[in-house]
């Protein structure tokens, strides 16, 4: 895990993640870090099996946990604001991420998340583990074709 | 008969309201979970919103190409917008949203806008002016059927809507009707506490004044009333109580019974506290019971019983009486009864000595006639026969007969005139007749004068007289003289034919004896010995020889007269017979009133007559 301070490299492909606000480390310019695939696929991998509301049947999904992104950044805030490529934009508190084993996903049972399906990245929660995640209130939380957040 | 039955409801009636009560609140509770589980909402319900992104998207699409004419849209921007499309149609076409557009009727349509969107994807790689206006054609359809779409959706979740809050206000009134039920159950159970209570509280003052009225019977009870516990600790005890024992209920309430007083720790009553706590009721009649500075004891009855509490014995009560005056009375009773006992006893006693009298009166009577019969008629007989030979031989008769025969009636008649004043003296002595006049007589002297008579009388006899000189004793000459010629005479008239007659005169210490000892041929029996002195009794010698029986009696009875008395002294080995006459004694020794205080047969201890 690199220190808080130390400056996040820049990426060398194709962009799939913007972050911005309240972060410590990035490495496009004042509260900005941007993350090819090769910088996502570097974080700690996390593994999570869960049934969704819009899918049949549960599904295993791989990617890095929310909170292992916002350690890596420096990033101090208490909201998310996550934006998917429809400009669909929603605003998560960062308790969630520490309460529950939330994590970006980036292939679905084995599979890479498409944009043209649910990519390129989709915000997972532990819906069978916690009983309380399985409410509406929860569920808009599950943002997919995600390319941006905002640290407030 | 009717107890049973409203035991049964008393007990019931409460059960099956309660049942009742928890029936109604279980349904009650089964329900509301019923419709808290159908409260969750699914994203997937939210078709309408999922509608309306798809078409948002193929607007937005559509927008974007329009721009692209222009020149004003990057190449990427559109393929995001496409991407976006897809990935709604993608959305619409996975397993819940796909079954949603089935159930509205549109799943040909989905498959038709699926297939253009997907077909277009290379004119979407490279954004000529003519591709673009191809995929512009392909997304015609788009705008009218996901419109629709929309329309059928929002129709189909508000009718959902509609039919989900009807059956939340159906499961509502039931639970409302539920909870009308639960009141009525309550207030039924809440009517019947009610009554119980206040049947309980009625009880309770019934109890209350059972209780009190108890407790006056206690304390203005006659009786001594305790009770005590298991341990022997008072827990009653009543007015009665402190007036017996000086302890007030206060101070004995809460004590151990051998503490409040030392009565209750005496033996027998430990043992009965002790039976009566083993549960027999145990009675103590007639117990002493010392108050503290009195002498004489009270007596108290004791009754205890125990006290139960279903099969266990809890305590004792005791009832106290006090029975002072009774056990006095039967004391009273003891003691009269024993008197008469007594007074019975001498009465017996007089009586049995009455009839015994009566029985030797009769003896007496018995022995007299015999006599009478006997001694009177052997007289007379000799008489009759001298008469009757001088009458027989009147002629012939010579006076010298005549003498003979007139000599032996004469004697005759002297016999019976003998035996007549015998009688008489006899009965003059019974009457209290005969007069006693002691004086100062010198007893030898007056042996002399009897044995000389007695040799006239009888001039074969051998009489030897022995004395030491003057003999003084105080005596009554005349009746002295009779018994000497009755003891005397008697010593003649057993003595065998011949035989020594040995009268001495012996001078003792306070004494005078005069013994009379003769020699017999037949020894006398035991028989004789105790009932010689009898009167009218004749000893087993005396057969065949005149006498009364009167004699000794008599001598005897003269001899204590004069203070004197007659002693029988059998010389067995020698056949020899001992009488003497003993008289108090004057001049010898100290001169001493007393001496003639006591008659001789008492000092001698001989056998009162």
């Amino acid at each position: 895990m690199p220190s808080a301070g130390a400056s996040l490299a820049a990426p060398t492909g194709t962009v799939i993640l913007e972050v911005e606000g309240n972060i410590a480390n990035g490495n496009g310019g004042t509260g900005i870090a941007r993350f090819d695939e090769a910088m996502l696929a570097a974080l700690p991998s996390h593994r999570l099996e869960t049934s969704t509301v819009v899918t049949d049947g549960t599904q295993v999904f791989e990617g890095f946990l929310m909170r292992d992104l916002l350690a890596l950044l420096g990033a101090r805030g208490s909201m998310v604001a996550a934006t998917a490529l429809n400009d669909y934009s929603v605003e998560i508190p960062v308790s969630d991420f520490s309460r529950y084993d939330v994590i970006v996903a980036i292939t679905r049972n084995g599979k890479r998340l498409e944009k043209s399906g649910k990519g390129p990245l989709w915000i997972v929660y532990p819906r069978d583990d916690h009983e309380e995640l399985q409410d509406i209130r929860y569920d808009y939380r599950w943002v997919w074709q995600l390319y941006r957040l905002d640290i407030k | 008969m009717n107890r049973l039955p409203r035991t049964l409801l008393g007990l019931f009636l409460p059960l099956a309201l309660i049942a009742v009560f928890a029936a109604l609140l279980l349904y009650s509770l089964s329900r509301l979970a019923e419709i808290e589980q159908d409260m969750r909402i699914k994203a997937t319900q939210n078709m309408l919103w999922t509608m309306y992104q798809a078409h948002s998207s193929a607007l937005q699409l559509e927008n974007v190409l329009l721009k692209a004419d222009s020149g004003a849209v990057s190449p990427a921007e559109i393929e995001r917008r496409y991407n976006v499309l897809l990935s709604r149609i993608a959305l619409l076409n996975e397993g819940p949203q796909r079954r949603q557009v089935e159930a509205l009727g549109y799943s040909d349509e989905l498959d038709r806008l699926t297939t253009a969107a997907r077909s277009v994807a290379p004119m979407v790689k490279d954004p000529t002016r003519a591709n673009i206006q191809e995929i512009r054609d392909a997304l015609h359809p788009f705008n009218p059927v996901l419109g629709r779409a929309g329309n059928a959706a929002m129709i189909s979740e508000w009718n959902q809507l509609g039919s989900r809050l009807d059956t939340h206000r159906q499961k509502l009134w039931q639970i409302i009707w539920l909870l009308f039920g639960l009141m009525a159950a309550g207030a039924v159970l809440s009517a019947y506490l009610i009554f119980t209570l206040r049947q309980s509280r009625h009880r309770t003052s019934l109890l209350r004044r059972e209780r009190r009225f108890s407790e006056l019977l206690v304390a203005s009870s006659g009786d001594g009333v305790l009770a005590a516990d298991a341990d022997g600790r008072c827990t009653v005890w009543n007015d009665a109580m402190h007036a017996l024992f000086d302890v007030s209920p206060n101070q004995a309430r809460g004590a151990s019974l051998e503490d409040i007083s030392g009565f209750f720790a005496t033996e027998r009553v430990r043992e009965g506290l002790q039976r009566a706590l083993a549960g027999d009721p145990f009675d103590l009649p007639f117990l002493p019971f010392f108050r503290s500075g009195e002498e004489l004891p009270h007596y108290v009855d004791l009754r205890l019983f125990p006290l139960r509490d279903r099969d266990q014995t809890i305590g004792i009560i005791g009832l106290v009486r006090d029975v002072t005056d009774k056990h006095a009375a039967q004391e009273a009773i003891a003691r009269h009864n024993e008197r008469l006992e007594e007074l019975i006893a001498d009465r017996t006693r007089e009586l049995n000595e009455a009839l015994q009298q009566q029985r030797s009166a009769a003896d007496l009577y018995r022995n007299f006639a015999a006599m009478v019969s006997h001694e009177f008629r052997t007289p007379l007989a000799i008489i009759d026969s001298a008469l009757q030979r001088l009458v027989r031989r009147a002629d012939r008769v010579s006076s010298l007969e005549i003498t003979e025969r007139a000599t032996k009636a004469r004697d005759a008649i002297r016999r019976l005139t003998s035996l007549v004043a015998t009688t008489l003296d006899t009965a003059r002595l019974d009457a209290g007749q005969v007069e006693v006049t002691c004086e100062r007589c010198d007893i030898a002297d007056l042996a002399a004068t009897i044995c000389d008579r007695q040799r006239e009388a009888s001039p074969g006899c051998r009489i030897h007289l022995e004395t030491t000189g003057p003999a003084p004793a105080q005596f009554d000459p005349t009746h002295a003289e009779h018994v000497l010629s009755n003891l005397i005479s008697n010593a003649v008239k057993y003595a065998p034919e011949g035989s020594p007659i040995s009268v001495r005169v012996t001078l003792e210490s306070d004494l005078v004896t005069c013994s009379v000892r003769n020699e017999t041929a037949k020894p006398l029996t035991d028989d004789d010995r105790a009932k010689l002195f009898d009167r009218y009794y004749r000893g087993s010698n005396a057969m065949g020889l005149p006498g009364t029986g009167i004699g000794l009696y008599m001598a005897r009875a003269l001899a204590r007269m004069q203070n004197g008395d007659i002693e029988l002294s059998v010389q067995e080995h020698e056949g020899k017979v001992e009488f003497r006459f003993l008289l108090p004694r004057i001049g010898a020794g100290p001169a001493t009133p007393s001496l003639y205080a006591a008659p001789v047969h008492i000092r001698r201890d001989l056998p009162v007559p």
